[in-house]
This record gives structure tokens, sequence and C-alpha cells, in this order.
């Protein structure tokens, strides 16, 4: 038994080490960071690298809450901004998503604020990023990154072993559809039912062409956007996509195609690095045109939809203002902007990046990157282009078209509906 | 008398912080949640008034018709499967002897596990190529099969949400049962009642209340069903799985219209109310035969 004075001596000790090693050690700056590089994200690795750099080089605590994205981090994001409670640097899409972060009047705008007190900032961007970043006032409030891509991922090596053409054109493509299902390999990995949305933005770029993408719905309903969801419900007809498909998310296609049962997989780079196993068997090519489309073949969905927002209050504050325009410009160095590249096979957006030259990227990431630059043209996803319910109805919609429940019409016409009483609200 | 005020002061002190505690967490919300309905708010951002008019679309939104729909039919699954298995279940485990503990632990085991991970481990039992019940089917010499169907997929998610449940009537139940004097059972053995009888005139009529009890949390819990058909169905295919808090769910957060995901959510509140009233006063008559209760 101890004694009551060794007893206290000993719960003194035990206090001490306690208090000495939970108390917060105080840094000069904290700073609130928010990014999309949070999770199973490919560039997460990074990311970290450059913020346990950045926190080693000045006297600065980064509060980090990155996170991948989903529905419930997104409203998440657009809530702390509309209660001004903002990260101080938060990384978020920077096309139509964006309008709840910027209409909140919380970011500060890189045009009239930032670049003429910075400009090497602005100097080290390449021209058509920044562009892209443009909001309908014309000013830049989000920085970018990485660009994206989206194309047709092809299992190459399935094709080889049936020897059945790759997909370069319509004619290879319907082929490749007919011949995997005699051989009981799924053609295309989707989830019509809860994700069909990179096949949505396939189907509506070959079948509407890049102008008719680019218009989305507000002067009515493209024919384009008809026959583009017309093309779904026939590769549908044709058994082109898993038995399952309309109960799927994304993981599972994926994951088939992983695994050699699916033979082409429309999805983005983001995708690529859990498909890091099958790399020397993979390739990346651009969803073919049927005869009737108005699309040109090598056109694709990509650009640069994310970027950098800093927060009025962080910019404004005397100890964080710095601090947080020195973490931007270190995350959009050259350097840590060539590891992210690597990490994620994005496209880089800052000057001086030969994708060439970075030995960590495998030769179908590469392919992925030469197939955006040199694109016959390059149009942002649909859901840039429209509301967010009005492309949620289209989501929703796909399942109806597919089964014969609703015309592509009847899902347009009321997507477009919810689209002019979305905008109404922002007048 | 000045003694009973000075109690009033220190009770009303006590209940000031349990007050703000409920009115900062649960009526502000849901008085700011009816007003929200009032306008049309995308994405948190610039509301439009727009009166009852998110009321009416409620009553003419396909999706809304088919979540309420299949709510009731979740409710009725819900009160069979739920609390009236768990009723059997508690009878029969009254019956024996030896092992009693074991399956206690065993009906009450899914009540303890998230809701997340069963709705996870449902989903993998149905997936298609590498499923559960697909995989015994193959080694059977069948074809696969799609278990979750526009057809089939309400019974898909009402089978493991109520599956979960049913542990935790079982718990209410038994614990009654238990509360019921042996001496009433005695004397039937006296008089010669077999098994049943006793269950049926003595158990049954001194657990009613408790029954009741547990239909009106099963109903209301019905309301709130969220996690499990999530996961395994998120309310398709083509919202044929689709319940009121999944339906809340994707308004709200896939389509951002923050003033009609208020709406559904008054309406939730609204419904869950008059299904309890009804309830109880369905049950009510039986209640007041003069059987009693079992917490003597």
């Amino acid at each position: 038994m101890l004694s009551s004075f060794k007893k206290t001596g000993l719960i003194l000790i035990v206090s001490v080490l306690f208090l000495t090693l939970t108390a917060p050690v105080s840094y000069a700056v904290d700073l609130e960071v928010f990014t999309m590089f949070g999770g199973a994200d490919p560039a997460s690795g990074a990311y970290q690298d450059a913020i346990s750099e950045f926190e080693s080089m000045y006297d600065v605590d980064i509060n980090d809450d990155s996170s991948t994205m989903d529905d419930s981090v997104k409203v998440r994001i657009e809530n702390a901004f509309q209660a001004n409670n903002e990260p101080d640097l938060t990384m978020y899409f920077t096309d139509e998503q964006a309008s709840p972060i910027i209409n909140s009047n919380n970011v500060v705008s890189y045009t009239e604020e930032i670049f003429p007190e910075y400009p090497e900032l602005k100097d080290r961007y390449l021209e058509d990023p920044l562009e892209q970043q443009c909001w309908k006032d014309d000013h830049i409030y989000g920085i970018p990154v990485t660009g994206f891509y989206e194309g047709l991922i092809i299992n190459e090596d399935l094709f080889e072993e049936h020897d059945i053409p790759l997909p370069t054109n319509w004619g290879n493509f319907i082929t490749a559809i007919e011949r995997f299902n005699e051989e009981d390999i799924v053609p295309i990995g989707a989830g019509l039912g809860r994700v069909p949305h990179y096949i949505i933005e396939h189907a509506i770029l070959v079948m509407a062409g890049a102008e008719q993408h680019n218009a989305g719905l507000k002067d009515g309903v493209p024919q384009g956007w008809i026959d583009g969801l017309n093309l779904i419900k026939e590769l549908y007809e044709m058994n082109a996509f898993p038995v399952d498909t309309l109960n799927m998310g994304w993981e599972q296609p994926r994951e088939m195609f992983r695994r050699k049962e699916v033979a082409m997989l429309p999805e983005g780079n983001w995708a690529l690095g859990a498909l890091s196993e099958n790399y020397d068997t993979m390739t990346i090519l651009p969803m073919p045109v049927p005869p009737e489309g108005r699309g040109e073949y090598g056109s694709i969905i990509a650009g640069f939809t994310s970027g950098f927002y800093i927060s009025k209050d962080a910019y404004q504050d005397e100890k964080k203002g710095e601090m947080v325009i020195k973490l931007v410009k270190h995350l959009t160095s050259k350097e840590v902007m060539a590891d992210i590249v690597e990490a994620n096979a994005g496209l880089p957006s800052v000057k001086g990046i030969n994708v060439n030259d970075l030995e960590g990227l495998s030769v179908v990431e590469r392919e992925g990157v030469d197939l955006a630059n040199l694109a016959s043209s390059i149009v942002l996803p649909t859901d840039a282009k429209i509301s967010r319910p009005a492309f949620q109805e289209i989501v929703d919609g796909v399942a109806y078209i597919v089964e014969g429940e609703k015309t592509a019409e009847e899902v347009l016409e009321s997507a477009r509906e919810i689209e002019m009483e979305a905008r109404r609200g922002e007048e | 008398m000045r003694q009973f005020e000075d109690d009033k002061k220190v009770i009303i002190m006590f209940l000031i912080p349990a007050f703000a505690f409920i009115f900062i967490f649960l009526l502000y919300p849901l008085i700011r949640t009816f007003y929200n309905s009032l306008f049309y708010i995308l994405q948190n951002t610039n509301p439009r008034y727009v009166g009852l008019g998110n009321y009416q679309k409620l009553f003419t939104d396909s999706g809304m018709i088919t979540a309420i729909w299949n709510t009731l039919i979740f409710m009725i699954a819900a009160v069979l499967i739920e609390v009236g298995l768990g009723t059997v279940l508690a009878i029969l485990i009254n019956f024996i002897k030896r092992g009693a503990k074991f399956f206690r632990i065993v009906y009450v085991f899914p009540v303890v596990v998230s809701a997340a991970a069963l709705g996870l481990l449902f989903s993998l039992i149905y997936n298609y190529r590498v499923g559960l019940l697909n995989t015994i089917i193959s080694w059977l010499g069948y074809n696969p099969i799609r278990w979750i169907t526009r057809d089939s997929s309400l019974w898909a998610v009402i089978a493991p949400v109520t599956w979960r449940y049913v542990g935790f009537y079982f718990i209410i139940i038994l614990t009654a049962i238990t509360k019921i004097p042996k001496t009433l059972y005695e004397s039937a053995e006296i008089e010669g009642a077999n098994r049943w009888q006793k269950t049926r005139h003595i158990t049954l009529p001194l657990i009613f209340s408790d029954i009741r009890i547990s239909i009106i949390i099963a109903i209301t819990g019905v309301t709130k069903v969220f996690s499990m058909v999530w996961i395994i169905t998120q309310g398709g295919p083509m919202n044929s799985s689709q319940v009121l808090g999944t339906y809340l769910y994707s308004v709200t957060f896939q389509r951002r219209l923050f003033g009609y995901g208020s709406t559904i959510a008054v309406f939730i509140v609204i419904f869950g109310l008059l299904l309890v009233v009804l309830t109880n006063k369905l049950l009510k008559s039986d209640d007041d035969s003069g059987y009693g209760t079992p917490g003597m």
C-alpha cells in the first residue's frame, strides 16, 4: 500500500505530465484551412507534405479540415460561408457551384485586391486556367490548383485478349459492346441510378457538340441534350451497362474495372489513382461520336473548376492576412503543384511544369494529360452549366429514361423549369 | 406558504437550464424550419418568399407521395415485425429455463451495431456479383438474382431495418413480462390453465400498455429512418424505396433546396404527431378495458 504522501506525489506528477502534454502550444498565427485533398484523395499525401513544410517554415499552426467531397461536405462548406464562419483558406469549386460561396460576400476578389498587391501570384499562372476562374462579374475569387479531364478509361488488355479493336470510332465502340457482351464482360462501367454524371456529360457532349453543350438550359432545351440522354437509353438497351446499374454508386464500377470485369469506364483523372494496379494495361481515350452526333472526336470534358478562396476576414486580419497569402503562394508554387500533379494526374495551372519531366506519372496518366492538351475543344461539365437542382433532376431522371418510364424531353423540360425557378431566385 | 414560494424559485431555477437547452436546440430550430418553409431557398442564399407555395408542391410532388406511401408501408411492417416478433420472442424466451441469456444477447446484438455498419453489411449481402445471397444461389446451381429492383427495393430495406429493432422491442416486452407477479401464473396453473391460456389471459393483457408504447415508438421511429436505406438503395431505383427521411436528405442536400426541404421537415413533424395521436386513440379503448398495467 502506498502512503498518502506517496499517493499525493504520484497524483501531482501525473497531473503535471498530463498538463504538459495537453497544454496547447501557442503559435503566432493559427489558420483554418479546408481543401478537397482529404481522405482517399490521391493528392492528399502531397498536400500534407506541403502543409508540414509550410508549418516548418513559419510560426504558424494549420488547422486542416480537408475532406473528400460529398453532398453533406459541400453543404457544410456552403453554410459556413453563409454564416460567416468560413475557413481562412478554402479550396472549393469555381464553377456554377461556387454561387453560395461568392454570393456570401465573404471572399476576397483576387482581381480587385490581391493581384494588384501581389502581381507575382498572378504572373505564375498560365493564361487559360486563370481565365476559366472568372465569375459572372468578371472577378476572380478562386485561383486554381490542378485541372481535371474526363475520358473513356480502357482496360486495353481485355481488348487485346478478345481481339476487339479499341473504341476509337463509333463502329468500334458498338462492336466492343456487342463482343464484350458475348464474352460475359460488362462493356461500360457506370451506375445509372445513382451517379450517372460522367456518362451524362459524355453522351450530351458527343450528341450535342461543344456549342449546344455549353448553352445550358436557360434558352430552352437543346435538341442535342435530348439526343444525348436518348443515347444512354440506346446503350442501356444494348446491355452496355452492368445488370445492377440502377443500384450502383461510383465505387462498384471502378472496382469492377480494377478486377477486369468492365472494359470501359467513363470517368475522370481523379479515378486513375484508385486504378493504379491496372496502369500497365490501361489507356484513356475520348468518347467516340455517333454518326448523327454533333460533337467532334477529340472534344473532351475538362477544365479548371476548383480553386483557393481567401476569406475576407482572414485577409483583413493583421496577422492572418500576410500568412494566408504566403500559404497560397506556397501551395501554388511550381514545386508543390508538380507534386500534386504527380499524385492526381491533373493538369498543371502554373507555368514551368512539364508533365513529361514528372517521373511519378505513369504512361496512362501522361496519356490523360495529352488527351486534354491535344483536345480539339474543351468543355466544362454539365453541372458547371446549370443549377444544382436542375442537374440533379437530370441525374435522377436517367433511370426513368432508360427504363422507358419517362422520355428525355420530359426529364429535360422538368429540369429546365427547375433551372428557370433557380435563376429567378438569383435575380 | 413562504416555504412553498421558495421551493418554486428553486424549481424554476433548476428548470431553466433544461428549458433553455430545449429551446435553443429543439424549439428554435423548429420555428426557424417553419419560417424557412415559406421561402424558396437555393443553397442557403437569396431566400424568396413563396408563402404556402412549398406546401402546395408537397402534395403534387410524385417523389414525396411515393415517400409518404412507402413510409406508411414501413410503419405497418415495423409494427408487425419489430413489435410483433419482439413480443413473440419475449414470450417464448420467458418459457424456457436454459439458454435464455444466450438468446437475449443474440436478439439484442443488432441494436447495438451502428446503422451504417449494418447498411453496408446488407448492401454487400444484396450485391449482384459478390453478395452473400447470390453466392449461395450460385453454389446451388442457379443464376444470380437482382435483389434490389423497383419491385423489391422497399422490402430489401424494410427487412434489415425492422430486423435491427426486433431486439429493442424484445427487451421492452421481456422486462414487462418479468414484472408480472409469479403468483398469477401459479394460481392459473392450480386452475389447470395451459401455456397458451396463461399467455392469452395473463401475459398479453398485463403487457398491453407496454405493447402500445412500443407500437407508438415503432411508428414514430419510422419517420426518422434514414441511414440504412440511404446506404443500401439511396431511395432508389426510381424512388421505389424512398422514405420521408431519405427524400428530405435528397431534396436538401442533393438538390440544395433548403426551403422545400424545410417544408418536408415540418410535414414529417406534423405527420409523426398525427400518427401518435391516432395510434393512441385506436388503442386506448383496449387499454381501458380493465386489464390494468404491468407496473404494479
